[in-house]
């Protein structure tokens, strides 16, 4: 009982904060590099709601609690050395991307786990499975790329691809274990 | 007599790990056993069920047996899948990757990710500017139009704007400087938009004044479709 006064120590501070803090934590933005942002940060999280680090915390664990109850996880993540907030689903939801994108991005998650702990995915090697099968047009390849790169769900470097936040955040260790091997029976 | 069983032991054991790890190492490098030398394996394997004592054993003929069966499906469906054209196999590899995610919540439509309302404007009015603390910077912001926040803007209020400007700046002849003096980001923006619909046309003679005039140009007559001023010329 104590405990649940101590997570909750103003209930109906609670009940103006939280509307508040799910319509921040829904929300999403692109930062000064042009990267899909998902959530918000803790620190910005402290300054918008005006509270107390304590406070934050208690708050963050109730809307944790009730989310529970909707079938939403709050979801806690590193991006440029701050903490990150933010809502996925429980149980699955639809995904902003199209059959072949997803197929696609199943390939990237299969080759990064392949290359260890480089978890890069060259793009030769994409290109050499994707076009070299006839899987995808050069230009479809292209296109579809710079979706997943604008959607936040990858980053493509040099001659690379890496994947980003927003992949790790919708699909967990296990899930990704298991897209990596039926990328391998489907595709390779 | 003894020892004659324990041999038989050993073997019912060693031939059962064989099996299972031939088969398990297969399966994690991807590869597929011929279907003949997987009926083999499976003879050699049947015969040892009678012989089974050991706890060690039957585990061993469940994971023989299963890394049989796993073959067998693996097989079954690179079979089944060479009939199937690439770009279903990648729909179907999209659908396996759809049913294990959990996507991040957000709030539906554009949201921050559109780039909006960019011409809207909100005017400071109201008791004393001087008191207000962001009449200041709204100032240094835009001097004619005291911009500060973003909203949206509707396609009549949009066009409200363009009638505006067109009153402005239709018929007269500009220098360059003078031209981006007179006009702030949006305003240019607007006029680069009223030139690519062939509402104005943009017309700069060699001295670098800049003409805008009604209607579409008359043929041969460069069409200027974007201008862009720079701030503080």
């Amino acid at each position: 009982m104590e405990e649940r006064e101590e997570s909750t120590p103003n209930p109906e501070a609670d009940a103006t904060l939280l509307p508040q803090l799910v319509a921040i934590l829904a929300a999403r933005s692109r930062d000064e590099n042009g990267r899909l942002a998902i959530g918000a940060p803790r620190r910005k999280l402290l300054e918008a709601l005006r509270v107390g680090e304590e406070e934050l915390d208690a708050l963050l664990q109730n809307l944790a609690q009730r989310g529970s109850e909707l079938g939403l996880d709050l979801r806690e993540y590193r991006k440029a050395g701050d903490t990150w907030h933010c809502l996925t689903a429980t149980y699955g939801g639809p995904l902003e991307l199209d059959d072949i994108s997803q197929g696609v991005l199943a390939l990237l998650i299969h080759l990064v786990r392949k290359s260890g702990r480089r978890k890069i995915a060259t793009q030769e090697e994409v290109r050499e499975i994707l076009l070299g099968r006839e899987y995808l047009s050069e230009y479809q390849l292209q296109t579809i790329l710079r979706r997943l790169d604008y959607l936040g769900y990858i980053r493509r470097g040099r001659g690379t691809i890496a994947l980003d936040c927003r992949t790790t955040l919708e699909f967990d260790e296990a899930a990704q274990k298991e897209i990596a091997e039926q990328a391998r029976a489907l595709i390779l | 007599m003894a020892d004659n069983a324990r041999d038989d032991d050993e073997g019912v054991l060693g031939r059962l790990w064989e099996v299972a790890h031939k088969y398990q190492r297969e399966l994690a490098r991807g590869e597929v056993a011929p279907l003949s030398e997987a009926e083999d394996d499976r003879r050699k394997v049947s015969p040892l069920a009678r012989k089974l004592r050991t706890t060690t054993e039957r585990t061993l003929d469940g994971l023989a047996y299963r890394s049989l069966a796993e073959m067998q499906v693996r097989r079954d469906s690179r079979r089944l899948l060479s009939n199937v054209a690439p770009p279903l196999r990648l729909k179907r590899l999209g659908f396996e990757l759809a049913v294990r995610a959990k996507p991040v919540v957000f709030l539906a439509g554009a949201g921050a990710l559109a780039p909006r309302g960019l011409l809207a404007s909100v005017r400071f009015e109201g008791e004393g500017e001087g008191e207000n603390p962001l009449a200041e910077l709204a100032a240094e912001l835009d001097e004619s139009e005291r911009r500060v926040a973003f909203r949206d803007l509707d396609e009549a209020a949009l066009e409200r704007l363009r009638g505006d400007l067109k009153r402005r700046v239709v018929g007269r002849r500009f220098r360059r400087d003078q031209l981006a003096r007179e006009l702030s980001a949006s305003e240019a923006d607007l006029l680069s938009q009223l030139a690519r619909r062939g509402e104005v046309t943009i017309i700069a003679d060699r001295e670098g004044n800049v003409e805008v005039a009604e209607g579409r140009a008359a043929r041969g007559t460069v069409i200027a479709v974007a201008i862009q001023p720079r701030p503080g010329s």
